[in-house]
């Protein structure tokens, strides 16, 4: 008895904390739009995991139409993930995509290979562009098991 | 009081179990902990552009007072009140959510009319390029002040957020991980000394097995 009291808390201690681990990732849209796709809608926005509705500023869309010619308005998919991955170190995140990429170079002012499908960030430039992209980005941590 | 050792069964199988247990956390508490810095790092951006804000907000509120002192000067309450009357809505504000990892903030998005791009007014032409300066001041303004009220609650939200994150980051820091290695410290060394013990033992056995032989 005196054995399993201390173990029972510590499981739910435990319990409470795993919980916290699944959902870290839930504000994760179902299905990212294409740019073009959103520009359509009247309201813009897409769905999360935990059901809720992330709406973007159409200020934002329009800005970053204006910075991708128009034939990939189809190929970004937003919102843009900066995937957070706390093995490379603190504060790094990695950006995914070959328009994703380009359009993050050009923000953050980056050079980069043309065909590069990976970029990795550090701290001050993930501010940075999330001070320009607020609702067009989004994080997500990277769980490794 | 962090350094307490659980009380487990001293067996192997409990000893895995707790290994397991301090791999889990330590993943839980590094993922948290980086989490919490992107919430401070969010936060402290948005204060600084909340503070630019209201600071733009309050010279543009300054400058419009002034110009709106200078019209009442121009021209009568009646004349002024009419003409407010007469224009049209020129902005629609949507008031929606977006997620910041996990924190649902307000999302308000001012979207100017097409009526506004279009208004046209009877005034002489001095008359209406105040007015207009004014009308255009005070959409600007509204819209920022908007931008600042979304701002501010976001803060606010993110500020409970921070606080939630970093009590479960120091439960980790400061107790679930600390007791977990002090309990598998202590098991280890409980289970080396039992081999020693046994060790010792079997060493007396074999001598008093010997000197029984040696006597016979």
């Amino acid at each position: 008895m005196r054995y399993t009291a201390d173990l029972e808390k510590l499981s739910k201690i435990e319990e409470y904390l795993e919980k916290e681990l699944r959902i870290v990732n839930k504000h994760l849209p179902y299905r990212r739009v294409a740019l073009s796709e959103l520009l359509e809608q009247e309201f813009p926005h897409v769905v999360s995991r935990d059901g809720t509705l992330h709406y973007f500023k159409r200020r934002e869309l329009e800005y970053l139409a204006s910075i991708i010619p128009r034939e990939e308005w189809s190929k970004l998919y937003l919102p843009i993930i900066i995937e957070i991955r706390p093995e490379l170190g603190e504060g790094v995140g990695v950006i995914r995509g070959e328009v994703e990429v380009k359009i993050v170079s050009r923000i953050l002012n980056i050079n980069i290979n043309k065909k590069a499908k990976q970029l990795i960030i550090y701290r001050p430039q993930i501010m940075l562009l999330r001070q320009i992209l607020p609702t067009t980005t989004q994080y997500a941590f990277y769980i490794s098991t | 009081m962090s350094q307490q050792i659980l009380r487990v069964r001293p067996t192997k199988i409990e000893l895995i179990r707790l290994k397991r247990r301090l791999a889990l956390a330590r993943r839980i508490h590094r993922i948290l902990r980086e989490r919490l810095t992107i919430l401070v790092a969010e936060f402290l951006n948005s204060m600084r552009i909340l503070a630019n804000s209201r600071r733009e907000i309050m010279d543009k509120l300054a400058s419009i007072y002034t110009r709106i002192s200078l019209l009442n000067f121009q021209h009568s309450g009646d004349f002024i009140k009419a003409y407010i009357e007469s224009s049209p809505q020129m902005i629609d504000v949507y008031a929606a959510s977006k997620n910041i990892m996990g924190v649902k903030a307000p999302f308000i998005d001012v979207r100017l009319r097409e009526e506004y791009k279009q208004l046209k007014t009877i005034l002489s032409p001095t008359t209406s390029i105040l007015l207009e300066s004014i009308r255009s001041s005070s959409i600007d303004i509204v819209s920022k002040l908007l931008d600042l009220a979304e701002g501010e609650k976001t803060l606010e939200m993110l500020g409970k957020e921070i606080l939630r994150t970093r009590r479960r980051v120091n439960i980790l820091e400061h107790v679930v991980i600390p007791r977990l290695e002090a309990t598998i410290k202590y098991l280890e060394m409980m289970f080396d000394e039992r081999e020693r013990e046994e060790k010792t033992r079997l060493k007396r056995v074999k001598e008093i097995l010997k000197r029984r032989r040696g006597g016979e």
